[in-house]
């Protein structure tokens, strides 16, 4: 029993975690050093804590955390009107809850709720030829509209942006068909001119210096132009590590969090970007892998939603460094300084090889 | 099913994205990487200075002392309007003056932009220990030209300007650069390469707010050659002060061997105008326009470019070309009624009721017209052009400075070519005694006068005794004349100053002798020019004077009293030096 169980430890993804988080550990080293002490340390403690949770998370059976459910999702709720009313602000948004020292993201979590209230909604109820607006649907997009909603007002738009592909893909795999779900998507975006107004200033700001970054070189264009030189200039073989003059001068900021990518980009070059860019396709090659090798639909729809969260994240963390998406201000998972996120990224990971191990049972 | 299309459109993403990365990384790569050089190196230039200047016992001329500036930075700077606020009253300049030079010299972000230039010493060191609690403040520290003796010596100097566009293109492959300062005139201008020097610069990398972060290479500026000027720099000072304002001309050199010991033209010029219009302030740089656009022609240098009749002093060449020529001898006399006949009109002498017989002593003492135009016209046209040439008429004197001007001997093929007339006999009258068509600098007259002084060589007036360290030694032009016409000559210019009714009388000293010839040129409209020229001692001579009044009158008057006052300094100093 054991003997079977372990074999059906992905090792692989496992690894790659650890290899990714490592290669993290150096370039937030790279772009931090010069700034102040303790940043790695403050990760190191994070990750630890993390693994720590993540093989509680391991040990229980994925299910138990289905049945919870509804209760959590109940409790993220409440925490995110508390986050509203009571919330930290920091650079100009409302995302923190402090405890003392220690503050979190009740964002971040959120995002991970909704893929369990998701998957305990849909898993007990098998898509079967459902018409274009069934009730499960309707439902669906309830209860990730509200969580939503809270988390613009924060605002955090490329948190809130990412719960869309998180509930499409779940939607999809549950077994909603591709043209409803285009249909859906298309009345979306037709509809966009009216969450335009939504937005916050700098957001618009944002997404105009997306179109065109040298509108304003000094202001939102800077760190779009600065994050393209520094990841163009790294070449093939890239600077050295240490050796980005883009970062080390200072001339990019956010390197530590949201722009770690461009130090890669610049001290690696092309081919360690390109190896970072591997690894992570490992990483949801191997998720997908469990996702497939599980009988039960909510396996599936649990691994696919998580699988979802990390490959968008990396996706549009990626683009927006390169300029060829809106800065949305996403981490990179597990490489950008911040503990919320990586406590997220390591639970849901924890998670996948849960269901990585229970599919013998079944 | 479903799962292996997700798992395509992720992974389709992801090509998209290393595709991306091969496009900004590989193809535009370098680019961005020269993109990321330009941010992270800036070069600081490191001005050179000017090669000093010295006159001839070693006093500075020229001189480069250190300036100070005050700068702005703006990229370090958040509110240049309060940075102004905040300074403006330790600079006694207003608020709107110093936010208005910003703006004119403002260039890029990272460019220090000069606000006031040349602080006193301790308003910049005052200033500079602010410089840690108000950021973007900088004191810089450039090398700046400057004239101890002003105005006196501004036609000698020249003065500096900014490089101009077409400068910039010609002259791209030896490295001129837009904000370099040349020389315009004078030994500014003309040994500008020697003295600008090699600036140097400094590769810096900086951090993002502009700050050094490491020195990458520097090359140290390479001040400019020295120079050592034949020039008396208190000489010069005296005869700019006898000449003061008076419009003219003056030299002083040494025949022997050319060496100039004082040139003056006035008006003249102060070239520390034009450094400090250069350095933005604001009165100065109207008189420099002023001085640019003056009727009298500040910055024509007249010794050099100024070109006049020389008149009676032409006399001499005259009475050399008819002694050597043997169409007189020291017997020849002419009888001077007070005018000549020919060609039915009548040529006059200065002395209307005549001076009667005349010998080439007497004729010279008097300056007597009379006997020149018969000595002129015994000799003919060809002689006197011939002769003219000889003595450097026509033709540069070699002086090492910029604008000279030709001045021009007539011939009979000239004034075919020019009026496409022949040649009349009263124009040879003319000729013979320095009018007409004749046209000749002060520097040239100096020279001719020269020739004759030291026994017939023709020397070359210059400037520069010393350059890079090497005495300069400068050939003279024997013309081979004969002993007894400069012997001649020279008693008859003795008697213009030592005989109580020579012309240059009024420049005689008490207890020395020395010779001269003056002239008043008819000039074509106005009151005559006046010169007087001389040189002592008589036989050996080491100084010679030339004074020049642009429509000053009689040359025995004026010309002739500053000649002594210039002598007699000379002569004075020089016991004093034995």
């Amino acid at each position: 029993m054991i003997r079977s169980r372990l074999k059906n430890f992905d090792v692989i993804l496992f690894l790659v975690t650890i290899l990714i988080f490592t290669i993290g550990l150096a370039f937030l080293y790279s772009a931090t050093y010069q700034l102040a002490q303790g940043f790695l340390l403050r990760q190191l403690l994070r990750f630890a804590f993390g693994v720590l949770i993540g093989i509680v998370i391991f040990k229980i059976d994925y299910q138990k955390w289905l049945e919870l459910a509804y209760p959590l999702y109940g409790l993220n709720l409440v925490i995110l009107v508390l986050v509203l009313i009571l919330g930290e602000h920091r650079m100009g948004a409302q995302r923190w809850i402090s405890w003392g020292n220690i503050g979190f993201q009740p964002a971040e979590f959120s995002k991970l709720v909704i893929i369990l209230v998701l998957t305990r909604y849909l898993g007990e109820r098998p898509a079967q030829g459902r018409g274009l607006l069934s009730k499960e649907l309707l439902l669906c997009f309830l209860l990730t509209g509200i969580p939503f909603i809270l988390i613009v007002q924060q605002p955090d738009l490329g948190t809130a942006l990412t719960l869309i592909p998180i509930l499409f893909a779940v939607l999809y795999i549950w077994g909603a068909s591709l043209k409803t779900l285009l249909l859906i998507l298309g009345t979306g975006i037709f509809a966009s001119p009216i969450f335009w107004h939504l937005l916050k200033d700098y957001q618009k700001r944002r997404i105009l210096v997306f179109i065109n970054p040298n509108m304003d070189p000094l202001g939102a264009g800077y760190t779009i132009i600065q994050s393209k030189i520094a990841i163009g200039s790294g070449g093939l073989l890239g600077k050295g590590w240490l050796s980005g003059t883009q970062s080390q001068l200072n001339f990019l900021p956010e390197r530590h969090t949201d722009f770690i990518f461009s130090v890669v980009g610049e001290e690696w070059g092309f081919l360690g970007a390109l190896l970072l860019l591997l690894l992570y396709g490992i990483l949801i090659w191997r998720a997908f892998a469990i996702a497939q090798a599980t009988s039960s639909l909510s396996g599936r729809l649990l691994a696919a939603g998580i699988i979802v969260l990390i490959a968008f994240q990396v996706i549009v963390n990626i683009a927006m460094t390169m300029g060829v998406m809106p800065v949305v201000g996403l981490p990179l998972p597990l490489i950008s300084h911040g503990g919320s996120a990586l406590l997220t990224f390591l639970v849901a990971l924890a998670m996948l090889l849960n269901i990585g191990m229970n599919r013998s049972i079944l | 099913m479903h799962l292996k299309f997700l798992r395509r459109i992720i992974f389709g993403c992801f090509v998209l994205l290393a595709l991306s990365l091969l496009r900004l990384q590989i193809i535009q790569g370098p680019y961005f990487l020269q993109l990321s050089q330009n941010n992270r190196i800036k070069f600081v230039n490191l001005a050179a200075g000017r090669g000093i200047i010295y006159d001839r016992f070693g006093k500075v001329l020229a001189n480069t002392r250190s300036c100070f500036n005050l700068a702005i930075i703006p990229q370090q700077t958040k509110d240049v309007q309060k940075l102004i606020e905040q300074i403006s009253p330790h600079l006694g300049l207003s608020q709107d003056e110093l936010l208005a030079n910003f703006k004119r010299n403002l260039l890029a972000p990272f460019i220090p932009v000069v606000i006031a230039q040349d602080l006193p010493k301790e308003k910049a060191i005052l200033l500079e220990c602010k410089e840690a609690e108000i950021p973007g403040l900088l004191i810089q520290v450039v090398p700046l030209r400057d004239y101890p003796y002003a105005q006196s010596l501004g036609h000698i100097l020249g003065y500096l300007g900014r490089t101009r566009e077409k400068e910039l293109t010609q002259s791209k492959d030896y490295g001129l650069r837009r904000q370099d300062l040349v020389g315009r005139s004078g030994m500014e201008e003309t040994f500008d390469d020697y003295l600008r020097g090699e600036p140097g610069g400094m590769q810096v990398e900086v951090n993002s707010r502009g700050y050094q972060v490491k020195l990458l290479g520097s090359k140290q500026p390479q001040s400019g050659g020295e120079l050592v000027l034949t020039i008396w720099a208190e000489l010069q000072e005296l005869v700019d002060d006898l000449l003061a304002e008076e419009i003219g001309a003056c030299i002083v050199l040494n025949p022997q061997n050319g060496e100039v010991l004082s040139l003056v033209s006035k008006p003249s010029f102060d070239p520390n105008l034009f450094i400090a219009a250069l350095n933005g302030k604001q009165p100065e740089s109207r008189r420099v326009q002023r001085l640019l656009n003056s009727q009298e022609a500040v910055l024509l240098n007249r010794a050099i470019s100024g070109m006049y009749p020389p008149g009676s002093i032409f006399k001499i060449v005259t009475a050399c070309a008819a002694l050597e020529n043997e169409k007189i001898t020291t017997k020849t006399s002419f009888f001077c009624p007070g005018s000549l006949r020919l060609g039915g009109r009548d040529f006059l002498c200065w002395k209307l009721d005549g001076h009667g017989n005349e010998d080439i002593f007497s004729g010279i003492r008097h300056s007597c017209n009379v006997f020149f135009y018969n000595s002129g016209l015994a000799l003919g046209a060809d002689k006197l052009t011939l002769y003219a040439h000889k003595f450097g008429f026509g033709s540069f004197t070699g002086i090492e400075l910029p604008y000279q001007a030709q001045g021009l001997v007539p011939s009979k093929a000239w004034k075919l070519k020019t009026y496409r007339e022949k040649w009349y006999d009263g124009e040879t009258a003319n000729f013979s005694i320095g009018q007409g068509y004749l046209l000749a600098t002060p520097l040239q007259v100096a020279r001719m006068v020269s020739a004759v002084a030291n026994g017939g060589n023709l020397i070359q007036p210059h400037l520069v005794k010393k350059i890079a360290q090497q005495e300069l030694v400068v050939s003279r032009k024997d013309l081979g004349l004969k002993k007894e016409t400069i012997k001649a000559i020279k008693t008859g210019m003795r008697q213009v100053i030592q005989t109580s009714d020579g012309t240059g009388h009024k420049a005689s000293i008490a207890s020395i002798e020395w010779a001269g010839k003056t002239a008043t040129a008819q000039a074509a409209s106005g009151v005559a020019h006046g010169w007087f020229v001389g040189f002592y001692p008589v036989e050996q001579p080491e100084v010679l004077v030339l004074v020049f009044l642009e429509h000053g009158g009689s040359g025995g008057e004026a010309p002739a009293r500053i000649a002594k006052s210039i002598m007699q300094y000379v002569i004075e100093q020089h016991r004093g030096e034995r």
